[in-house]
């Protein structure tokens, strides 16, 4: 469990956050949700350790060396191919590889298929499933993804989720989304950030049930306003 | 860690292999430049000593080891730094230094190659073959290759426009060539213009091909020390945050 505690954090004299509080639940995803500027990146940032806050702490700071970290565009070297990338991933991951049967079963039902394409040809959805993939194969304490289903048509954002959540029962899981439709059928918490502090930490239906229709995002309007 | 570095530098040179053109342009701009101005020597039949040969090659070596440099390493590690590849890429490898050092081993070697190669077209378009001057070449940008990244790797520290990044590269080699073609007489400018990694390249083959000059070799050996140590400080403090985007 992360416990992020009265963190303030300033980007160019601008306020970002003031006293923000949550905590991260273990054994299920960990969701961070709000509208676009809110600051769901910096936070990602703030948590792996690499942006520090003006005041206030993240509780524990998990060593760089144990987080993986996707960031929100899928930047990698265009002349590789998939197959060389989970090589790649492989040799970092020297004998401490993850193996799971989701992992096994994406790559052989989703991955393989394009696996000797270069990553200049490939789609972005297809250059993402390799990277969260490959990163997902790595033995890490804490997983971070800056919206991992961007660009994915929803066949495969289901399965890039459901390979987070095959992680997520021992290990840390974090990430970031605008689709709130795509976590429903998911074990997550929800950290709903807005207006600089943590205005929702709960479950899907939690969420929804804020609303009168119990959609959720009426339950997202309604929050924001 | 040998592993990681390997699966790294196998990345590096499948980016190499697949831009063949810029590889081949290094050493193709300073020939034709070299038959343009050496023209006349080229077709006469004079003959040079080691050391003439020698000088001949400085500032083309030096043009080769910068534009490796500065295009190749450098200009490299701050797109991949702008892009946010570094960023995430660092937590993958779990460390920053090896991403850097990736190139620059890669690109010492293919420097070497490339100016190895120029000398000995160089030595063929004269009518001579000197064993001593391809160990000379060797030698030189040997010990030049790791300050020149160092004192340039201050680039990595600015905050400009990733879109800058090659008229930053192209004035630094035309400061570079500019400097090399003053000789001050008064010392401490001497040992000053040495923060220039051509006129530094001069300095050094003068120490190599002439006697033991103390007065020379300890200003070298001071910039040199200086310019890696200031390469080493800028790897280990450079954000792996992009300077000029958000990502």
């Amino acid at each position: 469990m992360i416990n992020v505690n009265d963190l303030s954090f300033s980007y160019k004299n601008k306020l970002i956050y003031q006293k923000l509080n949550f905590k991260t639940a273990n054994g299920k995803l960990n969701c961070i949700v709000g509208p676009n500027g809110v600051g769901k990146s910096t936070l990602l940032d703030l948590i792996a350790g690499i942006t520090k806050p003006s005041l206030g702490k993240i509780d524990p700071l998990i060593s760089k060396h144990d987080v993986v970290y996707q960031t929100q565009g899928v930047p990698f070297l265009n002349e590789v191919s998939g197959d060389d990338a989970i090589q790649m991933f492989q040799s970092m991951g020297g004998k401490k590889i993850q193996s799971n049967s989701k992992l096994r079963q994406i790559y052989n039902d989703e991955i393989k298929s394009f696996a000797d394409v270069k990553f200049r040809d490939m789609s972005g959805g297809q250059r993402r499933l390799i990277l969260v993939y490959g990163m997902c194969t790595l033995n890490r304490k804490l997983y971070l993804f800056d919206e991992p289903t961007s660009g994915l048509d929803p066949i495969n954002s289901q399965l890039v989720l459901s390979l987070l959540n095959s992680i997520s029962r021992d290990k840390q899981v974090i990430f970031t989304t605008h689709n709130l439709y795509e976590l429903k059928n998911l074990d997550v918490n929800i950290i709903f950030i807005s207006h600089r502090e943590c205005v929702f930490n709960g479950s899907y239906s939690q969420l929804s049930k804020k609303a009168s229709d119990n959609d959720i995002i009426s339950a997202y309007s309604k929050i924001l306003k | 860690m040998i592993n990681k570095m390997k699966a790294l530098m196998k990345f590096d040179i499948a980016a190499t292999l697949d831009n063949k053109v810029v590889f081949i342009y290094t050493i193709i701009f300073p020939i034709g430049y070299f038959y343009f101005m050496e023209w006349k020597q080229i077709f006469g039949h004079n003959s040079y000593s080691n050391y003439d040969l020698i000088s001949m090659l400085i500032p083309f070596i030096g043009y080769v080891v910068l534009i490796n440099v500065l295009n190749n390493v450098i200009g490299v590690t701050y797109a991949r730094r702008e892009s946010g590849f570094l960023k995430m890429y660092s937590f993958i490898v779990q460390s920053k230094l090896m991403i850097i050092l990736s190139p620059l081993i890669l690109y010492y070697l293919i420097t070497l190659f490339e100016t190895i190669c120029f000398s000995i077209i160089v030595m063929l378009s004269l009518h001579l073959i000197d064993l001593e001057t391809i160990l000379l070449t060797f030698l030189i940008v040997s010990i030049i290759y790791l300050p020149t990244y160092g004192i340039l790797n201050i680039v990595l520290m600015m905050r400009f426009n990733h879109q800058l990044m090659s008229i930053v590269s192209g004035m630094t080699l035309l400061i570079a060539l500019f400097a090399y073609t003053f000789t001050p007489t008064n010392r401490i400018f001497q040992w000053l213009l040495l923060i220039d990694p051509i006129q530094l390249l001069g300095n050094v083959c003068t120490i190599l091909t002439s006697k033991v000059n103390l007065t020379m070799i300890v200003p070298a050996l001071v910039v040199i020390i200086i310019d890696c140590l200031i390469g080493l400080s800028v790897s280990k403090m450079m954000p792996i945050k992009s300077a000029s985007v958000r990502n």
